[in-house]
C-alpha cells in the first residue's frame, strides 16, 4: 500500500455510458478516478463490463456519452488525441495476441523503431534488458509458437513495456493460463506495481488482489457497484451484491 | 551368448524364398477384385504406350522447327531479337542471384536449365541464336556465384529490385523509344513472348490492385466500399471473353476516332481487370482468416492502421495465401490464350494460324503437343517454385510422419 500523499489524477471517467443498442448497454454510466502509481484490480461477474470498462480508455472501444480524460487529454474522435492517449498506454490480452509470423525479439522491436524511432540497435538492446526483466531472455531469438503459454504473456509484457507507457491495461492476463504458470506473469505484474507503474488488472487472482492492488473496483450489470481497499472490500464490503460474489468464489 | 538372427521374423518362409514372386502376388493378384484392376491397369499402359508414346517419336516435327521462330516470338522482327535475348539474359542475372539466397552450390534445377540449354544449342539453330542461349545459361552461374560472394542484405535489395524492374525494361527494351531503340509496334509481338508478357503482367499488378480493392471492400468508408464492391462484382460476374471483346469491338466505338489504345493495350487492361478482381476476393477471404485480436494488439502499440497492415497483417495473409496465390497466377497464365479470340497473336493465336497453313496441316497435332508442353514447363515451374517457398517459410503444415 502506498501512501496517499499528493495523488495525481490519471484517468477521469465522468458518467460514461456505452451500447452496442439502445438496450443492448454495456457500460451504463461510470464515473470513476485513478491516480498516478495506483494498482486497480477489477473484479465482477462475465458480461459485467469490466473488460469494456479498461478496453474504453485506450479506445479500442468507443464509448457514446460521457467523457474520459488521460493525464489531461480528453479521449473523444479526434485521431491525435487518441494517439497521443494510445501512446501512453500499454495493453495485455487474455489471449498474449503476438505477432505470430515476428521472433520474440522483433514482436519487441518492431513499434519503437517504427513508431518511437529507435535505431535497431537501441531497441534491439532495450528490447533485450526487458526480456531479462521479465526472466525470458533465452527465448529472444524463437517464435511465440514456441513459447509456454506464461512465456508467451511475459513476452507481450515486454511488449508493450518497450514503448514505455505510463499506464498498463490487462485483460484478464492469467485466464488462459496453467495454472503453474500464473505465478511467473503475477510475479511480473507485482514488480511492476512496485515500481510505481500505473496499472488497471482485470483479473480472478483475488490473492493477487489482496497483495498488490491499492483499489479494488466491483463490476456488476455495467456499473461500479463498489470500489474500496482491499482490506475493506473483503473484510467489510458494503453492498449486498459484493457479499454474494464475495461468498459464491470464496466458498467453493 | 549372443543370439544371431537367421531369417528376419517379420517376413514368412514364402517371402524370403522368393521375394519378386511374393511383392507380385501380394499388391498385384492378392484377389480377384485386384487381379481385375491389375489387368485393366496394363491394358491401358499397353494401348498408351503403343498408340500415343510410339508414335510420337515417328511424327514429323518439321512444322515445329519450321516456326519456331513464330512460336516463341511471333512476327517481331528478326534483326532485333537481341532485344528480347537481353531480357532473358536479365532474366538469368536475377535468376542466378535468387537461388545464390542462403545457398553456397547451385541447385538442382540450375543444372536442369543447363543441361536443356546444352541439347538445345546442338539442334539447328543459327550461331547467334547459339551463343545467346550459352550466354543465357552462362549468365545464370555467373550471377550465382557472385551471388554466393555477397552480404545477404545487399543481396536481398538486389533481388527484390531486380525482379520489381524486370517487366517495365522489358516491356521498355521490347518496344523501344523513338531515337533510343526503333520502335516495334505491338502488333508485331507474339507467340510466347506476348502471352508471357501478358500474363505476367496481369500477375503483377492484379496483386497491389486486387489489394487496394480487398481493402476497400472492408472499408469502413462507405463510398470506397461500394465503389469497390461495384467494380469488383461487375468485372468478376462477367466471362473474361466478353471483357476482352467489349475491349476489342465496343471502346473504339465508344470513343473518338484515333483516341482508342492499341489492341494490346485494351487486352491487357482487361486481363489485368479480371485477374485483380479475382485476386481481391482471394485477398479478402485470407485477410478475414487474420484474428481481430492481431488488430488490437497493433492497435494498442499504436501502430497505426497503414503499418498494421504492412507490418503484421499482409506477412501472414501472403504467407498463408501461397497455394491460393500460385492458383491463380497458373490460371492468369492459361486463361491468356483467350486473346487468341481477339485475333491477337498469342502462343494459341499464332498456331492456329500455323495450323490453317495448307503446308502444315497434318501438323496440328504437334503444334497443340508442343503448345501443350510449353505451359506445362511454365506452370509447373511456378507451382514448383512455389513449394520451395512454402518449404521456406515453414508453411507447409505437413503432418510429420
Amino acid at each position: 500500500m502506498k501512501a496517499d500523499t499528493q495523488k495525481e489524477e490519471l484517468i477521469v471517467f465522468k458518467d460514461v455510458h456505452k451500447w452496442y443498442t439502445p438496450e443492448f448497454e454495456v457500460l451504463k454510466g461510470i464515473t470513476h478516478t485513478i491516480y498516478r502509481g495506483e494498482v486497480s484490480v477489477i473484479i465482477g461477474p462475465s458480461g459485467s463490463g469490466k473488460s469494456t470498462f479498461i478496453r474504453t480508455i485506450n479506445a479500442l472501444e468507443e464509448y457514446q456519452r460521457g467523457e474520459i480524460i488521460v493525464d489531461g487529454i480528453p479521449l473523444d474522435h479526434n485521431i491525435k488525441n487518441i494517439n497521443k492517449i494510445r501512446s501512453k498506454i500499454g495493453m495485455v490480452f487474455q489471449q498474449f495476441n503476438l505477432f505470430p509470423h515476428l521472433s520474440v525479439l522483433h514482436n519487441i522491436t518492431l513499434a519503437p523503431i517504427w513508431i518511437r524511432k529507435l535505431s535497431k540497435d537501441e531497441a534491439e538492446t532495450r528490447a533485450m534488458e526487458l526480456l531479462d526483466r521479465v526472466g525470458v531472455k533465452a527465448q529472444a531469438l524463437k517464435y511465440p509458437n514456441q513459447l509456454s503459454g506464461g512465456e508467451q504473456q511475459r513476452v507481450a509484457i515486454a511488449r508493450s513495456l518497450a514503448m514505455d507507457p505510463e499506464l498498463m491495461l490487462f485483460d484478464e492476463p492469467t485466464s488462459a493460463l496453467d495454472p503453474e504458470m500464473i505465478k511467473e506473469v503475477l510475479d511480473v505484474m507485482t514488480e511492476l506495481a512496485d515500481n510505481n507503474m500505473t496499472l488497471l488488472v482485470v483479473t480472478h487472482e483475488l490473492g493477487f488482489a489482496k497483495a498488490v492492488a491499492d483499489t479494488v473496483l466491483f463490476f456488476d450489470g455495467g456499473k461500479i457497484v463498489e470500489a474500496a481497499p482491499p482490506d475493506e472490500f473483503f473484510n467489510n464490503p458494503k453492498s449486498d451484491r459484493t457479499k454474494l460474489f464475495l461468498s459464491q468464489i470464496l466458498n467453493h | 551368448m549372443a543370439l544371431e538372427l537367421q531369417h528376419d521374423p517379420f517376413k514368412t518362409p514364402r517371402e524370403i524364398e522368393h521375394p519378386l514372386l511374393y511383392w507380385v502376388h501380394k499388391n498385384l493378384f492378392s484377389s480377384a477384385l485386384n487381379t481385375a484392376l491389375t489387368l485393366l491397369s496394363l491394358t491401358i499402359l499397353y494401348l498408351l504406350v503403343t498408340k500415343s508414346l510410339i508414335p510420337l517419336f515417328s511424327w514429323d516435327w518439321t512444322v515445329i522447327s519450321a516456326n519456331l521462330k513464330l512460336i516463341l516470338t511471333g512476327s517481331y522482327p528478326m534483326d532485333q531479337l537481341w532485344r528480347v535475348w537481353f531480357c532473358l539474359w536479365y532474366a538469368a542475372l536475377f535468376f542466378g542471384l535468387t537461388f545464390s539466397m542462403n545457398r553456397t552450390r547451385p541447385p538442382k534445377v540450375m543444372y536442369l536449365i543447363l543441361i536443356s540449354i546444352l541439347l538445345l544449342a546442338l539442334l539447328n539453330f543459327s550461331l547467334f541464336n547459339k551463343v545467346s542461349m550459352l550466354a543465357t545459361a552462362l549468365l545464370l552461374f555467373v550471377s550465382f556465384f557472385v551471388g554466393t560472394q555477397l552480404a545477404q542484405q545487399k543481396k536481398t535489395i538486389m533481388v527484390a529490385g531486380g525482379w520489381i524492374l524486370l517487366l517495365p525494361l522489358s516491356f521498355f527494351i521490347i518496344r523501344g523509344v523513338g531515337g533510343f531503340l526503333p520502335v516495334v509496334k505491338t502488333n508485331l509481338w507474339g507467340g510466347l513472348l506476348l502471352s508471357l508478357l501478358i500474363s505476367l503482367t496481369s500477375i503483377f499488378l492484379s496483386l497491389p490492385i486486387g489489394l487496394m480493392l480487398a481493402l476497400g471492400r472492408r472499408s469502413s468508408m462507405k463510398v470506397v466500399k461500394s465503389i469497390c464492391i461495384f467494380l469488383i462484382e461487375t468485372i468478376r460476374g462477367v466471362p473474361l471473353i466478353t471483357i476482352l471483346f467489349i475491349g476489342y469491338l465496343i471502346l473504339p466505338m465508344a470513343l473518338p476516332q484515333g483516341w482508342s489504345p492499341s489492341v494490346f493495350i485494351r487486352a491487357l487492361t482487361g486481363v489485368v481487370m479480371f485477374h485483380s478482381a479475382y485476386m481481391a476476393e482471394a485477398l479478402r477471404g485470407g485477410l478475414q482468416g487474420i484474428s481481430r485480436t492481431q488488430y488490437e494488439a497493433a492497435t494498442s502499440l499504436n501502430l497505426g492502421p497503414t503499418k498494421t497492415m504492412a507490418f503484421i497483417i499482409l506477412p501472414q495473409v501472403l504467407k498463408r495465401m501461397i497455394p491460393v496465390l500460385v492458383n491463380s497466377f497458373t490460371s492468369a497464365l492459361k486463361d491468356t490464350s483467350l486473346i487468341s479470340i481477339i485475333g491477337m497473336l498469342d502462343l494459341i493465336g499464332i498456331s492456329t494460324s500455323i495450323v490453317s497453313n495448307p503446308k502444315y496441316l497434318s501438323g496440328s497435332a504437334q503444334v497443340l503437343f508442343f503448345e501443350g508442353a510449353l505451359y506445362f514447363v511454365l506452370c509447373f515451374s511456378i507451382s514448383k517454385a512455389s513449394m520451395v517457398l512454402e518449404k521456406k517459410l515453414g508453411v507447409t503444415g505437413n503432418i510429420k510422419k
